[in-house]
């Protein structure tokens, strides 16, 4: 039974899907060949994706049906498995039933795209097949968007850049998650944290917790106020110190950092970013970079009360 | 483990302090810690550990009712966490307490 359960949005490496809300993302992969992210709850892994691009169109339906009939020569009294009916439209699956649940492996080819998707579901105890089919029917490759960006959601952070820029490291760390991404022409960098519990930590002005984060090869110009998602936060503009292959080469480091708190999620946000810049140019977050907040964060209480209540599905 | 219980040492001393707590608990004495031995060595009757905010308020969960489930979500709802976000913390700072002799976890073996 899936409860009455809030489903939440996960867009990953141009992947997006749509999963309960106390499913949360618990590892992911930085590299693409395959890419692949998981999912668990309080207690288990419930979903594993994993995808690669692909030049051919494979015989999903030959490739479950292969896998099932190896399973069903060496089958053991501990497990079933059968080909999966009803799996929601486009995929192929199969589940393997345990004495303690069901495990659904499931494979989708997206044409358009051309990226080869696999899912492998947990389901400890009873299966929950609307949920199930919900699951699988909401992933798909999101692209891009219009204006050429792409959207990232995962680990608490909602946010928007070029899709020229690719994700270098994440780091999820206790109440601190960070995201470095690279890219553009003269390879700049930004960072994006997302850190709680700041009664704890912030002692000290937003601005003077800022300036202090600068790094030691950066020396701070000026700092000032930022008005970030209607919060007030701090700017700090620096610049990087001078190298003689930078100053004959593609220009001097420059480097904007704004962090601001969130009242709603209890969180402050800092937005890193570095560029090279030539002359007089200063630099500024890009327009295409935008981080959301002020989403309530779910309460682990009221996760567990839904998971106990019966109900639909509501978004 | 989520379901095991945490229990706090009977003899720990709990003080309130500014930005946190100091825990006291009592240590026994070595039995070949006698004069004129005890003359030089340094002793203390008790060993003091620290705490920062985030461990007093862990510990303050921990009652002997809550299990460790329980603790996770209550930290996790005064700070606005997601269950996982709540859960390495409080977690890590079990371990602690648990290996300076501050908390006991009893019912271990329940791993449902």
């Amino acid at each position: 039974m899936s409860g009455m359960q809030d489903i939440d949005r996960t867009c990953w490496k141009g992947i997006e899907l749509e999963h309960p809300a106390d499913w949360e993302m618990t590892r992911a992969s930085l590299g693409d060949d395959p890419a692949s992210c998981a999912f668990a709850d309080r207690r288990y892994e419930r979903l594993k994706l994993q995808w690669r691009a692909l030049k051919y169109v494979p015989d999903l339906k030959d490739v479950i049906e292969r896998r099932r009939q190896e399973d069903q020569d060496g089958e053991s009294s501990d497990w079933r498995t059968e080909r999966l009916s009803g799996a929601a439209s486009g995929w192929q699956a199969l589940v393997r039933r345990f004495e303690g649940g069901h495990v659904v492996h499931a494979g989708r080819f997206f044409d358009d795209a051309r990226i080869l998707m696999q899912a492998i579901l947990v389901w400890p105890g009873k299966r929950d097949r609307a949920l199930e089919s919900r699951v699988l029917a909401s992933v798909r490759p999101a692209g891009d968007r219009p204006a050429g960006s792409r959207e990232w959601r995962a680990m608490g952070i909602r946010m928007q850049i070029a899709s020229e820029f690719e994700l270098l490291d994440y780091s999820a760390d206790a109440g601190r998650i960070g995201w470095t991404f690279g890219g553009g022409k003269r390879r700049a960098r930004l960072r994006v944290e997302r850190i709680a519990m700041p009664r704890y930590w912030l002692k000290s002005p937003l601005r003077d917790w800022l300036s202090a984060r600068v790094e030691p090869d950066y020396r701070w110009i000026s700092a000032g106020e930022a008005a970030v998602n209607g919060h007030t936060g701090a700017r700090v503009i620096s610049r990087g110190r001078l190298r003689a292959a930078r100053v004959f080469g593609r220009g001097r480091p420059l480097g904007v950092d704004v962090a601001w708190k969130c009242p709603v999620e209890e969180r402050v946000y800092h937005v890193r970013y570095r560029d090279m810049a030539s002359g007089r140019e200063t630099v500024a977050l890009p327009d295409h970079v935008s981080v959301e907040c002020c989403h309530e964060v779910g309460s682990p209480r009221a996760e567990r009360a839904a998971n106990v209540a019966g109900g639909a599905v509501r978004q | 483990m989520l379901r095991a219980v945490p229990f706090v040492n009977k003899m720990a001393r709990v003080t309130d302090e500014t930005g946190g707590a100091l825990v006291e608990i009592p240590v026994r004495r070595p039995s070949w810690l006698v004069p004129p031995l005890s003359w030089v060595l340094p002793y203390s009757s008790h060993k003091r550990v620290r705490l920062d905010e985030a461990g007093r308020d862990v510990l303050r969960l921990c009652d002997g009712r809550r299990c460790i489930e329980d603790v996770i979500e209550e930290f996790g709802a005064m700070h606005k966490l997601s269950f996982r976000e709540s859960q390495l913390p409080v977690m890590q700072l079990m371990r602690n307490l648990t290996e300076r002799g501050i908390l006991a976890i009893a019912g271990m073996e329940d791993n449902k």
